[in-house]
């Protein structure tokens, strides 16, 4: 050993020392900001059943407060870890991701690329028995596209749900087939922020991670379609009298299948290895030129700027498409709701991987990998173990990327020790993400989901009674693609089937992200 | 543009069916995959190393030897070459080429 490779290594035990948060309690005590964080998100999700990203961003400041009373000694190593967590470059790329994602997922909506998918249900003749399979078909096509499962939630709920109603599905199966759906997009999209986010922590590149998925989500797949028709036949729907023609006539457009042209050049671009930027700009800018050239949208639906009627500027109004005057000024449109849809959640990113340093810096990590290293002993159970990981801790949270951004500095340590390569330490980092993620009545989209029926639905439509609002405690058994998918990952972890080494394939960078 | 990057989703999936170089086996795989000598891998060293003379790094359940290896290795990307390995006992020998921290 050479003088200068000790010097380097004094050097680096010193910065380890510098950086030690030492807590009273001892190491396991660095987990209370999140811990903390957790309970805040239960109990106003699933406790009060309140919604609002905005709230989470109080409860991690107030976490981070609280873990600042347990610090032993100077309080100046627990303030570093916030900033070196929220200075890392895998929150940064996914905050860009995120809105450039939601830009492109609005812009799509905002071009009746949903009335397309409506249409093509209508012409196919499927009926109340059928349809919930259908739907879940349809609602996959459309998170794949936007990547995002609470907005395809949201979506195909208000949409999708009383359409089916009135043809005769099952409110729960079709519920349930609609999560499936939203869940199965987010889970397989290239745009998807646990795609990026589950790829980034590994190293490992998107269209890499994505290509390599493809095995589970078929496995998965297949028997899913199957199950939703056949409990669709099986399975009754509920009685209610109401104009289905006009309903469903009102809400299908053939035009707006134009779009999977963008949906399908954003994802061969992103297989291709492009640039995540590059690839969703790609696809703005296509959905952005098919909605204007065919009349889909105005430039003032992507981005509106309404000013006072007695500025001096209001003359502008007559001559720039996205200027109006009005009396509720503001900026709006779909690219201004893509942006600003964002903020909230990357403020949580941002503090929930301050929380995840000062874990990392007080020793709670190398505890607990201490541990598993001692109890793990063979490449079954370390993936058996990342697999349970990630289902525990993915099923007490709303926003699922901030439990993949925890989770995955200790999955990639856990899975380079058997040298398990990066596409398949996604995968068992993601998938089983995708199983819980519609499974509580707290889940994030099942939330949203409810809320659309319990509220616009309810308000909306004369017939839709309450009853007809489905209770969210029973939704489980029916997220068929949830259940199918948990099988698959574990029976893969079980088998070794998919199971990808370091020597087989290295992703070759995260310079592309 | 790397060869990777040019890799497309039919590639990739086509690939799952390949026959690995290094293993023998299909898209089930060996929790013990097997090498030869002189096979050139890249690999992960363990993070917290279990070492006394030699750092020994897993590919699966498979433990190779990385002779005369430095100190600081630890948690690096390395570059190996097989030089010994037993099939029976999933157990091999490799001398270290490079690494990077």
């Amino acid at each position: 050993m050479s003088t200068t490779d000790d010097s380097t290594n004094q050097q680096r035990q010193k910065e380890n020392d510098e950086d030690f948060i030492q807590f009273y309690g001892g190491k396991l005590i660095s987990s209370v900001p999140l811990v903390i964080f957790v309970i805040w998100s239960i109990v106003q999700t699933a406790v009060f059943q309140v919604s609002d990203t905005n709230g989470l961003v109080v409860g991690s400041v107030f976490s981070l407060l609280i873990g600042m009373v347990f610090v032993k000694g100077p309080i100046v190593p627990y303030a570093n870890a916030i900033f070196e967590g929220m200075a890392q470059r895998v929150v940064a790329t996914a905050i860009i991701a995120l809105m450039w994602a939601l830009m492109f997922a609005n812009i799509l909506q905002s071009g009746n690329f949903v009335q397309g998918l409506v249409w093509t249900a209508l012409n196919i003749n499927v009926g109340g028995s059928l349809f919930p399979a259908v739907t879940f078909i349809l609602t996959a096509v459309f998170g794949l596209a936007v990547g995002t499962s609470f907005g395809t939630a949201v979506t195909f709920t208000t949409l999708f749900y009383p359409a089916g109603i009135l043809l005769g599905s099952n409110p729960l199966l079709l519920f349930g087939a609609i999560l499936s759906g939203a869940i199965l997009g987010d889970h397989l999209a290239p745009v998807s922020d646990t795609t990026i986010v589950s790829a980034v922590t590994q190293s490992a590149d998107i269209g890499g991670v994505v290509a390599s998925r493809f095995k589970y989500v078929l496995l998965a797949v297949i028997p899913t379609v199957l199950l939703y028709a056949l409990a669709g036949m099986v399975l009754p729907g509920v009685s209610i009298a109401g104009d289905t023609s006009k309903i469903l006539a009102q809400n299908s457009n053939p035009i707006g299948l134009v779009h999977l042209c963008s949906l399908g050049i954003v994802i061969y671009l992103a297989i291709k290895g492009r640039h995540i930027l590059v690839t969703i700009s790609t696809g703005i800018l296509v959905a952005t030129i098919l909605n204007i050239g065919l009349g889909l949208a105005k430039i003032s639906d992507l981005f509106l700027l309404t000013i006072p009627e007695n500025v001096w500027s209001s003359g502008f109004s007559t001559i720039i498409p996205f200027v109006t005057v009005g009396s509720s000024t503001g900026i709006s449109g779909a690219i201004y709701s893509g942006v600003t849809g964002a903020f909230s959640t990357s403020i949580l990113l941002l503090l929930i991987l301050a929380m995840t340093q000062i874990m990392s810096n007080g020793g709670v990590f190398e505890l607990i990998l201490n541990w598993i290293v001692e109890n793990v002993k063979t490449v079954k159970s370390a993936e058996l173990a990342i697999v349970g990981s990630s289902a525990v801790l993915n099923s007490f949270f709303v926003v699922h990327t901030s439990a993949e951004i925890i989770l995955g500095p200790y999955i990639s340590q856990l899975g380079k020790r058997f040298n398990v390569n990066g596409y398949r330490r996604a995968n068992l980092l993601d998938t089983p993400l995708a199983g819980v993620a519609a499974f509580f009545p707290w889940a994030g989209p099942v939330l949203l989901g409810y809320g659309v029926m319990s509220g616009t639905l309810v308000q909306d439509y004369s017939w839709f009674t309450k009853e007809i609002v489905v209770n969210t405690a029973y939704i489980a058994p029916f997220v068929f693609y949830g259940w199918f998918v948990l099988i698959a990952i574990i029976a893969s972890a079980l088998t070794g089937f998919g199971r990808e080494y370091t020597t087989d394939d290295l992703p070759e960078e995260v310079s592309r992200i | 543009m790397t060869e990777s990057e040019n890799e497309g989703i039919i590639s990739r999936f086509v690939k799952m069916f390949h026959r690995s170089k290094y293993s023998g086996q299909w898209m089930f795989r060996d929790s013990k995959p097997k090498f030869k000598e002189d096979d050139i891998l890249k690999i992960y060293t363990p993070e917290l190393p279990d070492r006394n003379e030699t750092v020994s790094a897993r590919i699966g359940d498979t433990t190779i030897e990385i002779k005369d290896a430095p100190e600081n290795i630890g948690g690096s990307l390395v570059e190996i070459r097989i030089s010994h390995f037993n099939d029976e006992e999933s157990h091999g020998e490799a001398e270290l080429i490079s690494f990077q921290e």
